[in-house]
């Protein structure tokens, strides 16, 4: 493949060009690269575990701070306590859970090598799934001192009319939830993890792809019909 | 893993490979690049300069090479190929002037024709082939001659640089052609230059009979040729340590049509050779794939980066509409938070590297890179200059599609 006389160029004159033998530089570009290569999954597995890790040390402290409000809510249930304190740390959950939503959506656009934040994702639905159903046992028992919003929303969907819908309602909730506070529980789910208990509580309303529902009763699946949700509240 | 990321990734294999195929033959063979052999036989030699119309540069190119120091050129030949301005007429007056200059007039027929019938008249044992906007240092053809002392040579070449430099377009080519100068030189390190360029290429006359001349129906007759007397087993050589300076297009329409006939030239000839493919030689095992992937990278790049820049439109489109219904916000800062992958990490890296890579080679080649101007211009060639090839490409496939062989 290469040229043979590359390596020595001799003249009548005893004049040299003297060319190295390049033979090997096929194989040796490819090691690098290979190498290169490997360095870059190390680093990619590295980074991606180190943004699991992170996101399952905050998963862990969700999960605490959620037995405590369960707790909370079972006291109360037996009146032992007020509603006060309950609805404060539901709402301090929430501001919380809603945040790491975010953080985990952004880690998940820039997984490429591994899919172990999807799992994480699915423990987090269901996270989120427990919190919606305790903030109803806390709507009942305190009376109502939230709204309860929750986005359903498709994770991962290649559909660009779906993908807009989605950014619009995104984007619409978080200026409500920036408006009202404390007023509304914001909860996104997403709903086609293959969680089957959440899908249970999804067939009660049928409705397909992305879907606001406001304290179990109201169901927004338009952007033409988002307003309804500032009426509701 | 989804698609793009596989796509991606790809890319930068192969960007890491020729990267350090590259900087491995350079730190190879960085004491010999300069090299070139001491002029020992002195072969009689013909110099070929088709023109159509050149008035405006034909007499310089004739007289740069009237200035060469190499003592035995037999003949300059002009070839008129029929042009409709005043070249013939400043030919002849050469003619008139200097006894090696000798004008064979014709109807046009095109840059191979031409000079298929310069050959048959040509005497020399070498043949020289000058482009008429073209103009050789004077040591440039006294510094090929030693070259073909080896008898398996059967081209050589130098260096082709922009002559002008004055305006935007040109400068940006300056510095691409400067880049495939030393890159050539590299690849001869392994056998494979792929091209004895028009603006200078030298030729063993025999070499030329073996292949029957320039391809007429190739838009790149000079890369055909080379291409061609390398699958009949002829060495191409390169000497570093002189150069030609060509005049290049200070318009982007010329620019564009020169490349899209250079695209043209490439693929005709990668299909004129694909019985080759992983076969013979050089041909088969390195000329072949490097274009093939070449195409196959633009192609597949413009692909990808089209697909994303109009789902990405219609996205933001839909969004925008929808906003305005909804009375939300469609910008926010939200839209600037970015956590990059291990993908952006090591392109980000590869673009780093690709430029030091890029400014050592300019460098190397004593290219005054430090100065503001140019500084910008190196960023301008890197991110936007290269990346209009694969347009180029498109339309060149579409033209090929059409037969439409016009330039």
């Amino acid at each position: 493949m290469y040229n043979d006389n590359c390596c020595i160029q001799t003249n009548k004159e005893g004049y040299e060009m003297v060319m190295l033998d390049n033979k090997h530089v096929f194989w040796e570009a490819l090691v690098i690269a290979l190498f290169v290569l490997g360095i870059g999954v190390f680093a990619g597995m590295f980074i991606e575990g180190s943004r699991v890790d992170k996101i399952s040390n905050m998963y862990q402290d969700s999960e605490l701070n959620l037995l405590e409000i369960n707790l909370q809510s079972d006291i109360i249930s037996m009146n032992f306590s007020d509603c006060d304190s309950l609805v404060e740390s539901n709402i301090n959950f929430g501001d919380k859970i809603y945040q790491y939503a975010k953080i985990l959506e952004k880690y998940q656009s820039s997984a490429v090598l591994t899919d172990s934040l999807i799992k994480e994702h699915k423990k987090y639905d269901l996270l989120r799934t427990r919190f919606w159903i305790n903030s109803i046992k806390i709507k009942e028992e305190c009376k109502n001192p939230f709204h309860t919003v929750v986005y359903f929303y498709d994770y991962n969907t290649g559909d660009i009319d779906k993908n807009s819908k989605q950014a619009v309602f995104a984007q619409y909730l978080k200026e409500l939830k920036d408006r009202t506070g404390n007023e509304i529980m914001l909860i996104p789910i997403a709903r086609n993890m293959g969680l089957t208990s959440l899908d249970l509580l999804i067939k009660k309303y049928n409705v397909e792809g992305t879907f606001v529902l406001v304290d179990e009763k109201l169901v927004v699946n338009s952007t033409d019909q988002l307003k309804l949700i500032d009426n509701a509240i | 893993m989804e698609i793009l990321p596989i796509i991606y990734s790809i890319y930068m294999f192969i960007a890491v490979y020729f990267l350090s195929f590259y900087t491995i033959l350079y730190v190879k063979n960085r004491k010999n690049l300069l090299d070139c052999p001491k002029l020992t036989k002195h072969y009689s030699l013909s110099v070929l300069i088709p023109a159509y119309n050149e008035e405006d540069s034909i007499e310089a190119t004739v007289n740069a090479v009237l200035k060469s120091d190499y003592d035995n050129i037999s003949e300059i030949i002009i070839i008129n190929d029929g042009s409709k301005d005043k070249t013939l007429e400043i030919a002849r007056k050469l003619e008139q002037k200097y006894d090696i200059v000798k004008v064979l007039n014709k109807t046009n027929s095109g840059k191979a024709d031409s000079l298929n019938q310069g050959i048959k008249i040509a005497n020399g044992e070498l043949i020289a082939v000058v482009d008429s906007d073209s103009f050789p240092r004077e040591d440039s053809i006294r510094k090929l001659i030693g070259f073909f002392d080896d008898p398996k040579t059967g081209a050589a070449t130098c260096p082709v640089l922009a002559r002008n430099r004055e305006g935007f377009i040109e400068e940006l080519q300056a510095i691409e052609y400067t880049l495939v100068a030393i890159g050539r030189k590299l690849l001869e390190c392994v056998g494979a230059v792929y091209v004895t360029p028009g603006p200078l290429a030298m030729y063993r006359k025999t070499a030329l009979r073996d292949i029957g001349g320039f391809d007429p129906k190739n838009m790149t007759e000079d890369i055909e040729a080379t291409w061609h007397l390398a699958a009949n087993g002829w060495d191409r050589k390169m000497c570093l340590d002189t150069k030609v300076t060509t005049i290049v297009p200070s318009k982007l329409a010329v620019w564009f049509k020169q490349r899209q006939r250079w695209s043209m030239g490439g693929m005709q000839i990668i299909w004129k050779y694909k019985s080759y493919f992983l076969k013979k030689g050089i041909v088969g095992l390195f000329l072949i794939p490097f274009f093939s992937l070449s195409l196959l990278l633009g192609f597949v790049g413009l692909g990808v980066f089209s697909y994303l820049m109009i789902t990405r439109i219609i996205k933001e489109y839909l969004i925008i509409k929808m906003s305005f219904i909804t009375s939300t916000s469609f910008f926010t800062v939200d839209n600037f938070y970015f956590v990059p992958s291990i993908l952006n990490y090591v392109g980000a890296l590869l673009l780093i590297v690709g430029a030091i890579y890029t400014l050592s080679l300019l460098f190397i080649m004593e290219e005054d890179i430090f100065k503001r101007r140019k500084a910008m211009r190196i960023i301008v060639y890197m991110l936007f200059y290269t990346a209009l090839y694969p347009c180029i490409m498109i339309t060149a496939v579409y033209k090929l599609i059409k037969k439409d062989m016009r330039w």
